[in-house]
């Protein structure tokens, strides 16, 4: 085809050279066959019409796997170019399983602690529970073996007594008093001996008719008579404070020192002959005094007792010699 | 219900509230604290009476008041009421001078009303006993400590009774509290 054949509607330039064609300018199917004809003028040796380098690029593109695939014929074996890329996944995999195995962890984690918090929660409770029953197993076991200490005390006397629990103190800190859980209802009356198996604690001072008042051997207004256990040497017992009393009335050519055991002299017959009271403190001699001054620590501590006996009959027991044995 | 009932009332309840608070104090606290020093409680049910009650009704539920106290305590009667008469007296005097009906003054007094009781039994017990009470500081000082930090619920409690019985109310204590 030339540039000057018939009536031409279409031109174009094609490698500096203008051709014309009487294809319609709206034809573009046309239009592609006029060019790819002009291109096959251009190239007259591809007999067989091939684009040769697209055909070279999918050679090369098909050839590829089978390069690869003939290259692992050796799956245990690895390809030089595939070590970098092992590598990479290698790891970014490793980074991706350090990520999920931290959120798998955390993740455990939490719902461990929600159990640790409930398993926490109950195991303190009955820990709380275990020991709450422990203590009342203790305090059960002390009593027990306190009581069984005042019914030992109480099979081997000929004294008559009576068991009572200390339920209050007195109302103001003036005075040393306990309240016990009998009365003149069980025949307690004024005036009868408060003894523990330690030793003596007071005596009946205000009778109830289920409760009874108890003048402890502290108190200021309370006096019992007693001797020391080592000398014989006789006074009287009388309260001072909460802690402490005094033996008055003791002659200067007495023979006291600190550490005796002052007994009940039983003269009264309130309170069993011989039984302890107090010990001696500390010894005076004052120059203007027509006697010792003695000071005594009770036996019994009245803040600790808990179970005493009231003494309804003495029986003229003699317990010195049971009891002057430490002296 | 007429005004005497109101006054009954009034009455049993503040003896009932005496029986308590002695309980209390002489039994609960024993058995759970031992031998610390216990808010004298009643102390401020009598200090109460003091500053809120007509002088001569004040006296004559003091006095009944002592009688209820007497039971539970191996002091005296005489001493008892001679003890609560001092302070009666010695607090009328602080009322008339100084005096606001308000919790913070009942604290206060409460303290002052402690110190009182533990200076005048102090003396009586020198005058009077052969055997006196001891100092004790510490084991006073502890007591009036407690006593005054119990003085607002106590105070709190009682205006409550008085409003409940309608119990008059003396001009000079009317007002509001703090």
């Amino acid at each position: 085809m030339s540039s000057d054949t018939g009536k031409a509607d279409f031109s174009i330039r094609w490698k500096g050279k203008h051709f014309q064609s009487n294809f319609s300018r709206k034809d573009h199917w046309n239009r592609k066959f006029f060019l790819l004809a002009l291109k096959k003028q251009e190239s007259p040796l591809n007999f067989l019409n091939f684009d040769l380098k697209k055909l070279l690029s999918i050679l090369f593109i098909l050839a590829l796997p089978f390069v690869s695939i003939n290259m692992q014929q050796n799956p245990l074996s690895q390809g030089w170019y595939d070590r970098p890329f092992g590598l990479i996944a290698a790891f970014t995999q490793s980074l991706f399983f350090s990520f999920s195995d931290g959120v798998r962890g955390t993740t455990t984690m939490y719902l461990n602690l929600i159990n640790i918090k409930k398993d926490n929660f109950e195991l303190k409770n009955q820990n709380q529970s275990l020991l709450t029953r422990l203590e009342a197993m203790n305090e059960l076991q002390r009593e027990n073996d306190r009581l069984n200490l005042l019914l030992d005390f109480k099979a081997h006397t000929k004294m008559e007594l009576i068991a009572a629990r200390v339920m209050s103190k007195d109302l103001v800190s003036d005075h040393n008093t306990l309240l016990l859980n009998k009365g003149t209802h069980h025949g307690l009356k004024a005036g009868q001996a408060v003894i523990t198996v330690g030793g003596v604690v007071g005596y009946i001072f205000k009778p109830g008719t289920m409760t009874s008042q108890v003048l402890l051997i502290t108190d200021r207004y309370s006096v019992v008579d007693g001797m020391i256990a080592r000398s014989r040497a006789r006074g009287i017992v009388e309260g001072k404070n909460s802690t402490s009393c005094s033996l008055r009335y003791v002659e200067k050519s007495e023979d006291v020192v600190p550490g005796d055991l002052v007994i009940s002299s039983g003269l009264d017959n309130i309170f069993p002959k011989g039984f302890p009271v107090a010990i001696v403190e500390s010894v005076e001699n004052k120059s203007y005094s027509v006697s010792l001054k003695v000071d005594l620590k009770p036996v019994v501590d009245p803040d600790k007792v808990e179970e005493v006996f009231i003494v309804l009959n003495a029986a003229n027991e003699d317990l010195s010699d049971r009891l002057s044995v430490g002296n | 219900m007429t005004g005497v009932r109101y006054n009954f009332l009034n009455l049993a309840i503040l003896l009932l509230t005496t029986l308590l608070f002695s309980g209390f104090q002489t039994t609960f606290w024993f058995q759970i604290f031992g031998s610390l020093p216990s808010p004298q409680l009643w102390l401020n049910l009598i200090l109460y009476l003091i500053l809120f009650r007509s002088r001569l009704e004040g006296i004559f539920t003091i006095y009944l008041l002592g009688l209820t106290l007497n039971p539970f305590t191996a002091m005296p009667l005489g001493i008892l009421w001679l003890n609560l008469m001092l302070i009666f007296g010695l607090m009328t005097f602080i009322k008339k001078r100084v005096f606001w009906p308000t919790s913070r003054y009942f604290f206060m007094a409460s303290l002052g009303v402690g110190f009182i009781y533990h200076v005048s039994y102090f003396l009586i017990s020198r005058l009077f006993e052969s055997n006196p009470a001891p100092v004790l500081f510490f084991h006073r000082f502890f007591e009036i400590l407690f006593t005054a930090l119990t003085a607002i619920p106590i105070y709190t409690f009682m205006t409550w009774v008085d409003r409940f019985t309608g119990k008059e109310i003396l001009p000079e204590s009317a007002g509001g509290d703090s």
